[in-house]
């Protein structure tokens, strides 16, 4: 559903909440009146008054420390033109402008860059400077290192500097079950049984410690994630660290695995019939369930929350920023492809000379 | 590894998950600590036979000033009537980037001298523990008969 964005707060009222320095007590609510009570500005719409901060029964809310708002001081115009004039980014910015006249970005960057849409939090959290510097961050590390493009459900090696390894590097295979936060900061969780014992590690996509990331096979799940095989008959989870990697074409659809998976008997981690999976045998799950559970699970499966507009508000990236998000890294993508070709170029050269210079 | 044990999870807090359902449950026990059953992973008598009784050992006593115990932690157990004191090679709780996490909470049982009882580590061993930095305890040899680390 493609939803009308909000009347947003004018750029005033955003920034007088900036400068004020507020800070959120976690667990508290805070109402509007009470944070621009000093501010001549009008408070923002109805909509922003909602539930991010309301009293959490399982305690404190706790945000990653890139998402605090954290009081910041004001810079003054000068020092923050020169910090855009260092960082490459900002409104003067030769790339912000360009991604502004970007058209539509090809359906393939939605698919290789996953990870650059903005965090789902509320507006206050987000900082699109922040954002930006992540983008660039992230695209300058796929210079130095290829990292595929994967799925929850595809199978990952993954090698990571150990000074404790005896090659001084550690190679991990499994099934990425999980891939979670945006932007620098992805991580992506493996899991395989070794020794007849399972494991999980969790890898961050963009730390410098890791050497290599090669996709073995790539396919899809029917599920955002696959926690559930925590449960699961260890079969689903075995993946041969010897294991040769799959071809695949880029110019084809990701192949869907619609495997139902069958878990073991209760008690289980979590109540998976709970949290909507598709890729759970729902008839074998139901069987060990009461009926009362049962009747839950259907209940929860109705998917009311399709209507509920103030769910998908606050658990969806605003359509533009999602746009402008992918337009900045489309640019940034064509300047990699650029800068890889000049790579080979430049290597090609390099054997060239070599060859005709008789070195080895 | 002797008998299949389900020793009991702790339904873990929801919203871990990329799908958001906020269900309320109780708070994870993310930690070993006391009463905790472990799993033990080496090829020791005392080891094989208490799985394979189906009575795991029991967490007595976390050395090291603190209440909860985690993968490289030494523990006090109570296993088979006896006292013997462990080192746990590998947790359920997530660690952290890097780090790996197990399905099952393993222990190695230890003498009193800290030298292991088995000749095995039959389980992968986390990595990061080759950095041997207990202060109570240098596992050198633990470390030296693990056959797979991760």
């Amino acid at each position: 559903i493609q939803l009308e964005m909000p009347p947003a707060p004018s750029a005033a009222a955003g920034s007088c909440a900036l400068s004020l320095g507020s800070r959120f007590l976690f667990g508290c609510r805070v109402t509007a009146a009470h944070r621009f009570a000093a501010s001549p500005v009008q408070p923002p719409s109805p909509l922003h008054q909602q539930p991010h901060l309301q009293p959490c029964r399982q305690g404190r809310r706790w945000l990653r420390p890139e998402l605090r708002g954290v009081y910041k001081p004001r810079l003054s115009p000068e020092a923050m033109k020169e910090f855009w004039r260092l960082s490459g980014i900002g409104p003067d910015h030769s790339r912000a402008k360009a991604a502004d006249q970007q058209a539509e970005v090809p359906p393939e960057i939605k698919r290789l860059y996953q990870e650059a849409l903005p965090p789902i939090v509320s507006q206050d959290y987000r900082d699109p400077i922040v954002e930006s510097l992540h983008r660039a961050e992230m695209m300058r590390r796929r210079r130095v290192i290829n990292i595929p493009e994967f799925h929850v459900g595809s199978i990952l090696a993954v090698s990571v500097m150990d000074k404790h390894a005896p090659n001084k590097v550690n190679r991990f295979v499994g099934l990425c079950i999980l891939r979670r936060h945006t932007g620098l900061f992805t991580t992506f969780t493996l899991r395989n049984m070794v020794d007849q014992v399972c494991v999980q590690i969790e890898y961050e996509l963009y730390s410098p410690s890791i050497v290599s990331i090669q996709l073995l096979k790539l396919e899809r799940r029917l599920d955002d994630n696959l926690l559930y095989l925590m449960d699961a008959p260890h079969s689903h989870c075995t993946i041969p660290f010897d294991m040769v990697p799959e071809p695949y074409s880029r110019n084809d659809p990701v192949p869907v695995n619609r495997e139902r998976v069958r878990l073991n008997p209760p008690p289980w981690m979590c109540k998976w019939h709970l949290h909507g999976y598709q890729g759970i045998d729902l008839e074998h799950l139901y069987s060990y369930l009461s009926d009362k559970d049962v009747a839950k699970a259907i209940e929860f499966s109705k998917a009311y929350k399709r209507y509920d507009l103030l769910d998908q508000y606050l658990n969806r990236v605003p359509v533009p920023d999602a746009d402008y998000a992918f337009k900045d890294i489309f640019i940034q993508h064509q300047e990699l492809l650029q800068h890889q070709q000049q790579q080979q170029q430049s290597s090609k050269k390099s054997e060239v000379i070599s060859k005709l210079t008789g070195t080895a | 590894l002797g008998a299949a044990l389900r020793i009991q999870a702790a339904v873990p807090a929801t919203g871990c998950c990329v799908c958001r359902n906020w269900i309320s449950t109780t708070p994870r026990l993310d930690y070993i600590q006391r009463r905790t059953r472990l799993r033990v992973v080496d090829n020791s008598e005392l080891g094989r036979r208490a799985m394979e009784a189906g009575k795991p050992p029991r967490v007595m006593h976390v050395y090291g000033k603190k209440l909860k115990a985690a993968t490289g932690d030494m523990v006090m157990v109570a296993i088979l009537g006896q006292k013997r004191r462990g080192f746990i090679v590998g947790a359920r709780r997530p660690e952290g980037p890097l780090r790996p996490q197990f399905d099952s909470n393993n222990l190695v049982l230890l003498n009193d001298e800290g030298q292991p009882l088995g000749n095995r580590i039959l389980a992968p061993v986390p990595s990061f523990l080759r950095a041997n930095r207990n202060p109570k305890l240098d596992y050198t040899k633990l470390l030296a008969i693990a056959t797979k680390f991760v």
